[in-house]
């Protein structure tokens, strides 16, 4: 009974710190004056033309920024060489055999597989034309896989092809940084034709499609992998 | 009437106000909860609490999306592209980043049998 009481006390406390830590940081923004619109945004929207890119965000991210997009990428291999190295420590659970899941589940998802894969490369290829690109389709199409995990637990994915994607996409991405570094002096320099008449068309903006079906293909597979990792861990306790 | 929500000061309020409640619910739950996978979900809001003060105090009135279409064909009149564009790599960090706390956790919670928080003394002894 009194640590009932005590553990009351306890949240009513902290509850009452987390409102005054809220009022106070609101009260901070509110009485910021800085113009927030003069930024580095501007100019990068101001020479956003001459890229023959639709769309700014993918031109940040993918020229303008790339050389981060890159550090970005490293920094999801490793969080996946991590968890790789967490939970593959145990065996797997290949030859258990779980119960075989009905009939209507197993084909109507691997029906949808093909849909959601479509949709996944279609955002990816039209990153530089419309909202989406290489992050967004590389979670669409692991998501394909997540339904197909979730259908049939026994499936077993063929990792050469995962590994395969994972690291001939690592290694091009680079290769396209060191091409632009030789040719025009500039990591990341955009050596492929790209005339401003073209814009809006599905092949435009030089090497800014190419880096972003690389990024694509990259989070598209490690985070499948990452999926994997968690849906056979909970197999193997289950 | 609905006017008065297009206006910058507006969402900029909304904003300031929405996404402070949410990562102050987060601090909360990062304060109380005894569980380890509750506290990594709560590190998670107050991410995505970031996220959108990020994205929502570059809304400016009566200003596009930085993307061309059929009836905008320059580059004008559009909100900033940079905060956009580091949230997008942001969100993709933050997921991955969670996924390997998580799996950490697991190993822990396989070793030890535990998953509570106010346990976890080894570095004590």
């Amino acid at each position: 009974m009194n640590l009932k009481k005590d553990l009351r006390i306890k949240h009513i406390f902290l509850s009452l710190l987390s409102s005054i830590l809220m009022i106070s940081i609101v009260s901070i923004l509110f009485n910021i004056k800085t113009d927030l619109h003069q930024s580095v945004g501007e100019l990068f929207l101001a020479i956003n033309m001459e890229t023959a890119s639709a769309n700014a965000v993918t031109t940040v991210v993918t020229f303008f920024r790339g050389l981060d997009t890159l550090g970005e990428v490293t920094v999801l291999f490793l969080a996946t060489t991590g968890i790789s190295l967490m939970l593959s420590s145990a065996k797997r659970v290949h030859d258990k055999v779980i119960e075989q899941e009905s009939f209507i589940l197993n084909i109507g998802s691997k029906l949808l597989l093909s849909v959601i894969v479509l949709f996944g490369v279609y955002i990816i290829v039209h990153g530089h034309l419309s909202p989406g690109g290489g992050f967004q389709g590389g979670v669409v199409i692991a998501s394909a896989f997540l339904l197909l995990f979730l259908a049939n637990p026994n499936m077993n994915l063929n990792h050469s092809i995962l590994t395969f994607g994972e690291s001939i996409s690592g290694v091009s991405y680079v290769l396209v940084g060191l091409i632009g570094l030789f040719k025009l002096n500039i990591l990341f320099g955009n050596f492929l034709p790209h005339s401003i008449s073209q814009i809006g068309d599905l092949i435009s903006g030089g090497i800014i499609p190419i880096i972003y079906i690389i990024v694509g293909i990259k989070v598209g597979s490690e985070i499948t992998v990452i999926i994997e990792y968690f849906i056979k861990r909970e197999a193997q306790n289950a | 009437m609905l006017e008065f929500f297009n206006l910058t000061q507006t969402i900029h309020i909304i904003v300031i106000v929405g996404s402070m409640s949410l990562f102050t619910i987060g601090l909360y739950g990062v304060f109380t909860q005894k569980q380890l996978v509750k506290v990594l979900v709560s590190f998670s809001m107050m991410e995505m609490a970031v996220f959108l003060f990020f994205i929502g105090l570059h809304y400016k009135e009566s200003f596009t999306a930085p993307i061309l279409d059929n009836n905008i064909q320059t580059f004008t009149n559009m909100v900033d592209p940079v905060p956009q564009a580091m949230i997008l790599t942001t969100i993709v960090i933050g997921l991955a980043i969670l996924a390997l706390a998580l799996s950490f956790g697991i190993e822990y919670f396989k070793l030890t049998g535990t998953n509570d928080i106010s346990k976890m003394n080894e570095l004590k002894d």
